[in-house]
């Protein structure tokens, strides 16, 4: 799957779980930039990549998870 | 006054530190949270918290390095578990893959539809100040400075540091006159007005409390 594919559904994603329709996704981003991007919300975000992309993460991927960044290239690396 | 080690924790310390997340998380109440927010009973969370805690993963209340214990006699008297919250490492983020990656799903589903309510008391950590996050101290050693000479331990193997933090529930006055006792003040309070909160969380008001050193 192209990357720009990846992060059309992944900005999608991030809509649904931070309630927030208009919001922009970049590689940079992070959990700092957010203020909604809390420890559930980080749960229910990992569980709803999981569902869409039909992948399940290893918890070595997640701990390397830094930003957004990190997550489209491990989602790229499992498809 | 009885004469008091203190030692960083071991893997062999895990059925403590569980006590403890659970007595800390309890703040003296019958709730806990974990159990309410995800739909689990005790002796279910009990097995996910080992296992978490076994894949020793630094920076967060299930790391079992962030903890110091006290022993009196070879007995354990207390603990506190504690790190130094780093920007680019938030240990929500790290306490969340762990949950995540051990949770059933159905759990995560439970406390997804339920996160409004329960996210209404969400304090973040103080960046780079030493997060206290886990106090829990036997009830028999209560009353013997336990509190004082783990925190000095902490901050002894956090060379440099400059804040402690800790957050606590507004009705936890005992651990509130022992944290001011200690020179923490009062920093921020947030308080929920939804009746459902109770269900979920000891209690419906918060307060994070800083000391400067």
């Amino acid at each position: 799957m192209e990357e720009n594919l990846i992060v059309t559904k992944l900005e999608q994603i991030f809509r649904e779980v931070f309630g927030n329709e208009t919001l922009i996704i970049s590689r940079e981003m992070s959990a700092n930039d957010l203020e909604e991007w809390n420890s559930l919300n980080h749960m229910i975000l990992v569980t709803e990549v999981e569902n869409v992309f039909s992948i399940k993460f290893k918890l070595k991927d997640l701990n390397k998870m830094r930003n957004v960044g990190d997550m489209i290239d491990i989602i790229s690396s499992k498809l | 006054m009885p004469k008091y080690i203190i030692r960083e924790a071991t893997v062999n310390d895990i059925d403590f530190i569980i006590e403890a997340i659970i007595e800390a998380e309890k703040s003296g109440s019958e709730i806990l949270s974990y159990s309410t927010v995800f739909n689990l009973s005790e002796n279910e969370l009990r097995k996910i918290f080992r296992l978490m805690l076994l894949e020793e993963i630094d920076g967060c209340e299930f790391s079992i390095s962030s903890y110091l214990i006290a022993e009196n006699d070879n007995t354990i008297a207390g603990t506190i578990g504690a790190w130094v919250e780093h920007e680019i490492s938030p240990s929500s983020i790290i306490k969340s893959n762990l949950l995540g990656y051990y949770l059933p799903k159905s759990s995560i589903i439970y406390a997804a539809l339920r996160a409004k309510i329960t996210s209404e008391l969400h304090i973040d950590h103080v960046i780079e100040a030493l997060s206290l996050e886990i106090v829990y101290i036997r009830t028999t050693h209560r009353g013997n400075h336990l509190f004082e000479l783990l925190s000095d331990a902490h901050i002894k193997r956090n060379k440099g540091i400059k804040e402690l933090a800790v957050q606590v529930m507004a009705n936890n006055d005992y651990a509130i006159r022992t944290y001011e006792r200690y020179g923490f003040k009062q920093s921020f309070v947030i308080k929920s007005d939804d009746e459902m909160i109770k269900q979920f969380l000891p209690f419906n008001e918060k307060i994070l409390m800083k000391k400067t050193l």
